[in-house]
């Protein structure tokens, strides 16, 4: 049903290079709900959410946005499409050349006619909902880590988007300032009725503000549903995962040693010196 | 586990020493003394290998550590490669004359779950795969560089209806840049061009009495092509640097990424005020090369060949013809584009760290100079052909 979703993802691989990072991943991010995404490192969470705000090209057929294809946007297309997302990176990706109030005051520039004095108000107003209002004139490089994610979200929402991407909000910041972003997504979702797309790896904020969550593993989809659908499921390493395990994983002493040590080696072989002892 | 358990113990006893006994037949033992510490001078593993291929073939191997004062990763490092080099020589290894702790790191050392893909196999790739696979990555290579191309290409023509987007500020900074701030050192390498050129054909043309030809020879010789091609490499390094760092900067904070989902055109954005900036200075800075290198000329055909200064200015005027500038000034623009081009190309193609902006930037120096080198010689053979 692609009246109830906002976007949906078919089929989607992924490469970079030559390598392929995501495998055939599917599944629809419903209007106006929180979609957290969950996996270890590396799975390929940025990279799905890559394809998902454009910058990675998917192929034809792989990403609806409200039933249309991305793959068929023309520049027009794109270029609305993106007005009417905001998205935080994972690094924050602040521009450094600018101040804080200036970087936030970026997309109201570009995409509105609004006079200078409006701009100043409105990115004082997001800079307060994410607790930076008395950095305005602050470099980014004079910012402490959890600040710059903050400030790149407080940019992400300047223009009240319809669709929000948020990649780990939490990471680098402590319980407290987290907690409150957490409130924050639920607030934007009441009041402004976005689409939240957060990518996280905090298992207890994820529960307390997806309406659906999906949980990937090595670029595979693993799981979606409800909090609590996931939590009943039976799935072994979705298991694992809400469980927080460690994978166990196969011991093998003489491969390990001889990377370790830097040298080829093969079990049973019988070789005598070759010469280079210590490296 | 407790870490306090397996903590070195510590001590002072200078390095550490080995030495070698046969407590059977078949059976080595090593006895290790003194500090095992990374700080420490410590014998080579060769001396166990002598030692095992020396004598009678060695079944096992056990380990003394009574008079052992201190150890660290050191004395571990060496212990594990003791015993790979035994596996693979089937000699058993007895730990237990090891110190505790050594022997549970040594436990969590070889315990380390294996990664899956994480050992890369070495392997013997044949010369044609090789050969393949760098032509597909060439060609891969220049289809970015024309894809590059291509999108400078609508940019400015973008620019020409005016729907291009950057900041005028922008524009007007870089020009500052790249033009005012080169000044001092365009200055400086021109005159020294100049005069090196005055001294060398000084040499030559005094065994014809001919000093005033000097004149004629660097004010052709700066003005067709030093002049340039000075200008180029001096800003190669200065500004195509310089563009390839900053943006390679923000490709590597994902600024780029950021530009493009906030709707703005990085070609736009960034390239385009770079590129205008870098092609309206460089012909400026040509021609000022140009004057500044003639000035150092003079100087040594007053100082050095007694020149009357009015002569030399006369048989300047005469010798640089308009032609000659003109050549001068085609090679500034070339070089303007082709150093602009390499620097926003590589700091666009910059992948996301701090190591990658430095490759950036020399990759976009070397890209220019190279160029720039070419790009003269085919320039002088047209002209050549064309007779200018
Ligand atoms: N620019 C790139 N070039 C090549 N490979 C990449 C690139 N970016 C990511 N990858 C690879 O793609 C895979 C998925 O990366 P991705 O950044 O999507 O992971 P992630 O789930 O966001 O991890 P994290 O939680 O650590 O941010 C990784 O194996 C990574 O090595
Ligand atoms: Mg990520």
């Amino acid at each position: 049903m692609s009246s109830h979703n906002m976007i949906e993802i078919r089929g989607l691989d992924s490469h970079y290079k030559g390598r392929q990072v995501l495998f055939n991943i599917g599944f629809a991010i419903p209007h106006k709900k929180v979609t957290v995404i969950m996996g270890r490192s590396g799975c390929g969470k940025t990279t799905l959410l890559r394809h998902l705000i454009g910058l990675k090209p998917s192929e034809s057929g792989r990403v609806f946005v409200e039933g249309q294809d991305m793959g068929s946007f023309d520049e027009k297309g794109m270029a609305n499409y993106r007005r009417r997302i905001g998205v935080l990176f994972q690094s924050g990706a602040l521009f450094n050349s600018l101040t804080v109030s200036q970087n936030i005051a970026v997309p109201l520039k570009v995409h509105t006619r609004l006079s200078d004095e409006t701009i100043r108000i409105m990115s004082l107003i997001k800079l307060h909902l994410v607790g930076l209002a008395d950095f305005l004139d602050y470099m980014p490089s004079q910012l402490s880590g959890g600040m710059r994610k903050r400030a790149g979200l407080a940019r992400a929402l300047a223009m009240d988007p319809e669709i929000l991407f948020v990649d780990e909000p939490s990471s680098g910041l402590d319980p407290i300032t987290a907690a409150g972003l957490d409130d924050l997504i639920l607030e934007l979702r009441e009041t402004l009725g976005m689409t939240i797309i957060v990518v996280t790896h905090e298992l207890e904020s994820a529960v307390k503000i997806a309406d659906q969550m999906v949980v990937m593993d090595r670029g595979n989809l693993l799981a979606v549903g409800t909090p609590d659908e996931i939590r009943s499921s039976q799935d072994e390493t979705v298991l694992r995962f809400l469980r927080r395990e460690a994978e166990e994983q196969q011991v093998n002493t003489e491969s390990y040693l001889s990377r370790l040590l830097g040298r080829q080696y093969k079990a049973g072989e019988n070789s005598t010196r070759r010469q280079g002892g210590v490296r | 586990m407790n870490p306090s358990a397996v903590t070195a113990p510590t001590g002072s006893g200078g390095g550490g020493r080995l030495s070698f006994s046969r407590s059977s037949q078949d059976t080595l033992q090593i006895a290790f003394t003194g500090g095992w510490k990374i700080t420490e001078s410590l014998p080579s593993l060769s001396d166990v290998q002598r030692e095992l291929e020396s004598g009678s073939p060695v079944r096992s191997i056990s380990f003394d550590t009574t008079g052992l004062t201190a150890w660290d990763s050191a004395y571990l490092t060496f212990l594990l490669q003791i015993i790979e080099e035994s596996t693979q020589k089937q000699i058993q290894v007895s730990q237990d004359g090891l110190p505790e702790g050594v022997r549970r790191l040594l436990d969590l050392a070889t315990a380390v779950p294996e990664r899956k893909g994480a050992a890369k196999q070495e392997k013997h790739t044949p010369f044609m795969e090789r050969l393949g696979t760098t032509s597909v990555r060439l060609w891969n290579s220049n289809l970015e560089v024309f894809e590059f191309l291509g999108e400078t290409t609508v940019a400015f023509l973008k620019l020409l209806v005016g729907r291009a987007r950057f900041r005028p500020r922008d524009l007007w900074v870089t020009i500052q840049e790249c033009g005012l701030e080169a000044l001092p050192i365009v200055s400086l390498i021109s005159a020294l061009v100049g005069l090196i050129f005055a001294f060398v054909g000084a040499i030559q043309l005094k065994m014809f009495g001919a000093q005033i030809y000097v004149a004629s020879l660097v004010g052709i010789a700066m003005t067709r092509i030093m002049g340039a091609v000075m200008t180029g490499i001096i800003m190669a390094g200065r500004t195509g640097a310089s563009f390839a760092a900053q943006i390679g900067t923000m490709q590597a904070n994902e600024e780029i990424d950021a530009l493009k989902t906030l709707g703005i055109s990085p070609m736009e954005f960034l390239v385009l005020p770079r590129m205008l900036s870098l092609m309206l200075m460089m012909p400026l800075l040509g021609l000022y090369s140009d004057f500044m290198g003639i000035l150092g000329g003079m100087l040594i055909g007053v100082t050095v060949l007694d020149l009357n200064p009015m002569d030399y200015y006369n048989k300047t005027i005469e010798a640089v013809t308009l032609t000659h500038i003109w050549v001068g000034l085609f090679h500034s623009a070339v070089f303007g584009v082709i150093v602009s081009l390499a620097g926003c190309l590589r700091g666009m193609q910059c992948e996301r760290s701090a190591a990658a902006v430095g490759n950036a930037t020399t990759s976009a120096v070397v890209t220019s100079i190279v160029s720039i080198v070419v790009a003269t010689s085919i320039i002088t053979v047209v002209c050549q052909i064309l007779d200018i």
